[in-house]
């Protein structure tokens, strides 16, 4: 927040100073079009337009954690890149709400697995069951509700098989 | 920045008493031109430290056969639950940058039109893109008229006789 001073609670008239402070800090601390903005968490009801680059958090190096949904790593970023997986290895979404945006990138040559948190669920799966993310895929989830993460792969997931059954992607 | 007169410090002092007028002007530069909760923001570069909450229609309906009448997408995020083979939906008007995801979460084939004179990749103008079952898009607004996809193109698999399978 701006520093102001306020008549009420200092108890006097202000000076022509903090008159003119408070307009001056206003001035220079709140938003306008145009500005470069940081923020903290951002709530997008209508529309956005950035002109400029748009950075989010990111966790660049998360390690999946062995186990069950309990087990999973939290993430805890817009962005989170896995580095560091066992197979079927877990992390776990942050507490679903509408709108709320997360990428998943698995960045290693495992198998692992999206968990959603306790009492949540994903797409149509199962509450608690989680969203299998194969090596070096990415996955978008965008909440749906309080409940529900809706995710979105933007190309279906192709499996290749040789002549024994084995998977080779 | 606002527009705004002070009387004794910054580079606006004007050494003297503000007038009624100035003084309100300072209140009227300063409310109309900084953002508040709600706003409609346009911003050079953005960084958010924590989450980020974008519009999302987790339940849209298909309708209609045309463009009139399918149903308009209102939300960066879309996701299409309950659709008939061919109906439609519609995509907001096209603007550069804007940015929309489709999900067809249905085991229908459907059709995106563009808004009304607008169109999508090298297609006619009104003219809609098929969005398989299962599948998901995102495009791109690159003009106040035309979108391109920015997802993974689709992988079409057809058997021996030439019917697709997916």
């Amino acid at each position: 927040m701006a520093t102001i001073t306020l008549r009420n609670i200092k108890g006097s008239p202000l000076t022509n100073t903090e008159v003119d402070n408070n307009f001056t800090n206003l001035n220079t601390d709140k938003y306008e079009s145009g500005d470069d903005i940081q923020v903290g968490s951002a709530v997008v009801a209508n529309d956005l337009s950035v002109f400029g680059e748009a950075s989010f958090s990111t966790s660049p190096e998360v390690t999946a954690a062995a186990g069950a949904q309990a087990d999973a790593t939290a993430l805890t970023s817009t962005f989170n890149i896995v580095t560091v997986a066992t197979a079927n290895a877990g992390v776990k979404l942050p507490d679903v709400t509408s709108g709320k945006y997360v990428i998943v990138v698995n960045d290693t040559d495992e198998i692992i697995k999206v968990y959603p948190e306790s009492g949540e669920s994903i797409d149509t799966l199962a509450t608690n069951a989680s969203l299998e993310l194969r090596a070096r895929k990415a996955l978008t989830v965008v909440g749906a509700s309080n409940t529900k993460w809706n995710s979105f792969k933007t190309a279906p997931d192709v499996a290749i098989f040789d002549s024994t059954g084995t998977r080779l992607n | 920045m606002a527009t705004i007169v002070t009387r004794s410090t910054g580079v606006t002092a004007k050494g003297t008493p503000l007038t009624t007028t100035e003084l309100d002007n300072n209140f009227i530069n300063l409310n109309d031109s900084k953002y508040e909760s709600g706003s409609d923001i346009s911003v050079g570069d953005i960084t958010a430290t924590g989450d980020i909450v974008v519009g999302v229609s987790a339940s849209v309906s298909t309708n209609g056969t045309d463009q009139a009448s399918a149903t308009l997408l209102t939300s960066t995020f879309n996701v299409v639950t309950t659709a008939t083979a061919s109906q439609g939906v519609k995509l907001p008007t096209a603007s550069a940058g804007l940015y929309i995801t489709v999900k067809n979460d249905t085991s229908a084939n459907i059709k995106l039109y563009p808004s009304s004179g607008g169109s999508i990749e090298d297609e006619s103008t009104d003219a809609a893109i098929d969005l398989a079952a299962k599948s998901v898009l995102t495009l791109l607004g690159v003009s106040s008229t035309k979108y391109n996809k920015v997802s993974p193109p689709e992988i079409a698999i057809y058997d021996s006789s030439g019917t697709r399978l997916n």
